[in-house]
């Protein structure tokens, strides 16, 4: 074998849809990313799921080739194809990418070299496909705009079909459709835009499913037949986050909060277990635990789980939604609590409102229930931090070991403590902040990492410096920042969330090569500055980000919207689901 | 317990040997029929599979054993070849009482060998047995030159192809390696994709018995 996992190429998954049938328009559904990691993107399933179900369509799938596959293709010259008919993609009407992080920049323009389709939106003619993003990374699409003919903004399921049916009216005349597609809610064409100053003005609205109970969901999703990143039944109990901790972009990015009701929910468990096959189910949202039922919910599916065998696969729960009720016949494997800073100072800052007695309290019941493996997330470079906060994570690590050790234990505790560094994201109140340089960052975990020396069965994992600097780079850059991308590529860059591919030099030389300056997008904002998102209504005003972020720098919290609506504005784009008891906003 | 022979062709080829273990468990699952488990810490499937064939090469007689009550061999052939991804259907089923170790009994499989040119060689392939033949071998100590005659049982050729008989199982003569030492020995252009599995033997007083016949004896 000259590839490895060749499964990866092959498809013939169980649940394939009818690739054969007659059809007005093919649609490939791209993945910056392997096999592995996109098939278990619950995004990607859903879209498939929906474009498939349509009468008109047929959409495949194609995910970025491992290095040996794509140095294959390149040496025999064979153009990138899909995964079900093997189609190559420049002959597909349209092609959209699911963008999840802004390191798979350079593998989106691996797949399009690959593809033998030219970079750049104003260097393709009619007869390439219409090239759509969509995804997360969309909060500020600005760094890859010029790639796209499209940029989906908000939530996919709701712009896909109208975008298509579109696309089928305009008779495949490019110009015209994308002229009629901006008016769409959610759909920003860059190409169109108007700028001031090299910064987009015209207005795009975020696109919002308004009853997550009505939005298809894929109950007979595809099965891989090799193992994948999360090889598990999925199962979305509501989008959006009540906690509002100030450095989390998807809080914010997926308001309004819409949840499936807990019939809706039981029904797809059901339906999910009987197509799939899978050992085990997920239960997925941003903070699954606030769901407003949860402990029914998670009654119903495990008795459902456990009559079929499979296991139901405990979420990440935070802190204060922690209780022994949820843990109670749940596997004892490791528990995961992302305390986020180790001060109260610190976490009143970034909103993340537990406190330290909530994480004594979460232990003392997690260690009387049986776990004796935990895993604590943590982030460094977070605003107004000090050596103090850093050293104040070691002290949460130590406090978990001396309540374990309070009493004799059967097994010895292991803590697996990860710090992520923080980066300034756009849609969040640290929009503005800036994000310390590499060698601060490099100092703060070698002070973390000294100090958790000390403490026995404590292993420290932390994120690469470099990498981090870079997605805050482009997180908040503007649109020359698509030479950089395009120079990165050139230069080899691939797979940049890879490790053992992932090369600053190659960035570095990206940056000198167009005269850009890195560290400039670093910097601090002014309140008042224009930023390159800011074209885009989300929902969420920029005045309650600017009034959290004036909270934030006085260590002030903001309570969780689940009981009393916050007034962030969101409530524009759609109603936000609340606790029973009060009103909706 | 209940023993099927399944293929592993199509895309199914380059599944690996855990994959196919994790896709036919998925596929039992979903045919809803009653499958033991153990009862340990982490539940799983009672499950055998036959020994691991190389990536690539395809199989029509691959055998999988799973403990349970179900016992209508008919029935399930339904269930399953609706249930499976293309390329691992199943075409026998039997239900024995006893446990069959498959895995563990198999001693030799047989290969069609697709080639055009391998006639022009007949003599030489039909008699590679009969004097040694060395074929580089890797092992956990390294790799290194090994007599794998002992290991080919029988091997003819014709104007479509070569059949050969080989050790399989504990003993084993790998059929990618082999057809790769054939191709640089005899200039000869076997592809992988040229491979196909026809059966697999057990030893049964000094004779090779196909598989389903063995386990048809122990109904």
């Amino acid at each position: 074998m000259r590839v490895e996992k060749p499964a990866r190429y092959t498809g013939g998954e169980y649940n394939t849809p009818d690739m054969d049938k007659e059809h007005k328009l093919s649609f490939c559904l791209c993945f910056a990313d392997v096999y592995e990691v996109a098939m278990s993107n619950l995004g990607i399933a859903i879209l498939y799921d929906i474009l498939n179900k349509d009468k008109d369509i047929v959409c495949q799938r194609c995910f970025a080739p491992w290095p040996d596959m794509g140095e294959l293709l390149k040496e025999h010259n064979i153009p990138l194809m899909s995964i079900e008919k093997r189609k190559p993609l420049k002959d597909f009407d349209m092609i959209g990418f699911s963008l999840q992080y802004e390191m798979a920049y350079t593998n989106m323009l691996y797949m399009l070299d690959l593809a033998h389709i030219p970079f750049r939106a104003k260097d393709r003619s009619d007869d390439y496909p219409i090239l759509i993003a969509g995804g997360p990374c969309t909060a500020n699409p600005e760094p890859f705009a010029d790639f796209f003919d499209i940029v989906y903004i908000g939530e996919g399921e709701e712009v896909n079909s109208k975008l298509c049916k579109l696309y089928l009216e305009c008779g495949k005349d490019k110009r015209s459709f994308l002229r009629e597609a901006a008016k769409i809610d959610g759909v920003y064409v860059p190409l169109l835009a108007e700028t001031k100053n090299g910064i987009t003005v015209t207005k795009v609205k975020k696109a919002v499913i308004k009853d997550l109970n009505k939005a298809p969901y894929p109950t007979k999703p595809l099965i891989p037949n090799l193992e994948i990143v999360h090889d598990r039944a999925v199962l979305e109990l509501f989008r959006g986050c009540y906690a509002g901790c100030r450095f989390c972009q998807a809080c914010f990015f997926y308001r309004p909060i819409r949840y499936r009701d807990k019939e809706t929910l039981v029904d797809y468990a059901k339906k999910l277990l009987h197509n799939t096959g899978h050992e085990e189910i997920g239960l997925s949202s941003l903070s699954t635990g606030d769901y407003e039922d949860i402990y029914g919910v998670i009654a119903d599916i495990k008795c459902l789980a456990d009559s079929k065998n499979v296991n139901l696969q405990m979420p990440s729960l935070r802190l204060d939604s922690f209780s022994a009720k949820l843990m109670k016949g749940a596997r004892k494997s490791s528990l995961t609590f992302a305390p986020e800073a180790g001060t109260q100072r610190l976490r009143n800052v970034i909103n993340k409102n537990i406190t330290d007695e909530d994480i004594n309290k979460s232990m003392e019941i997690a260690f009387e229930t049986g776990y004796s493996n935990i895993k604590l997330y943590f982030m460094l470079g977070l605003p107004t931090e000090t050596d103090e906060d850093i050293l104040g994570i070691a002290e949460i690590a130590n406090r978990i070991n001396e309540i374990y050790y309070r009493k004799r234990r059967n097994r010895a505790l292991s803590i697996n403590l990860s710090t992520a560094m923080f980066v300034p994201k756009p849609l969040t109140p640290f929009q503005w902040v800036e994000q310390i340089s590499i060698d601060e960052m490099l100092r703060k975990q070698i002070l973390l990492r000294n100090e958790l020396k000390r403490i026995k069965g404590v292993k420290y994992n932390w994120h690469t410096a470099e990498v981090s600097k870079l997605e805050g780079v482009f997180a908040r850059g503007g649109r020359e920042l698509s030479y950089v991308i395009e120079n990165a590529y050139n230069n080899g860059c691939r797979f940049d969330g890879w490790d053992e591919h992932f090369n600053y030099d190659l960035w570095l030389k990206a940056f000198e090569s167009t005269g850009l300056d890195m560290e400039s997008y670093s910097r601090q904002r002014d309140l008042e500055e224009r930023l390159p998102w800011d074209f885009i209504d989300f929902g969420v005003k920029k005045s309650y980000l600017i009034k959290e972020y004036k909270k934030a720098m006085q260590g002030l919290t903001t309570p969780s919207c689940k009981n009393e609506c916050q007034m962030c504005g969101v409530s524009s784009l759609g109603k936000c689901r609340r606790h029973k008891g009060e009103g909706n906003a | 317990m209940l023993s099927f022979k399944f293929r592993k062709a199509l895309n199914a080829v380059y599944l690996s040997h855990i994959d196919i273990l994790k896709t036919i468990n998925k596929t039992l699952r979903r045919t809803h029929i009653p499958i033991d488990y153990s009862r340990g810490f982490n539940p799983h499937m009672l499950i055998n599979m036959s020994q691991p064939l190389s990536l690539g090469i395809e199989s029509l007689a691959e055998w999988a054993t799973v403990q349970t009550s179900y016992d209508d061999p008919q029935g399930f052939l339904e269930l399953y070849n609706n249930c499976c991804p293309q390329g691992l259907e199943a075409s026998q089923c039997h239900i024995t009482q006893t446990k069959p170790n498959i895995a563990g009994k198999v001693i030799a499989s047989d290969y069609f060998i697709k080639n055009d040119k391998a006639v022009e060689i007949k003599e030489i392939l039909e008699n590679i047995n009969k004097k040694p033949f060395f074929m580089e071998v890797k092992s956990k100590s390294g790799v290194y030159e090994k007599d794998v005659s002992p290991l080919i049982y029988r091997i003819k050729a014709d104007a479509d192809g070569i059949y050969l008989l080989s050790a399989f199982g504990n003993t084993n003569l790998r059929c990618d390696r082999f057809t790769e030492k054939l191709n640089q020995a005899f200039n000869l252009d076997i592809k992988l994709r040229d491979v196909t599995r026809l059966n697999q033997y057990v030893d049964q007083n000094g004779e090779l018995k196909e598989v389903g016949e063995y386990i048809k004896g122990l109904l």
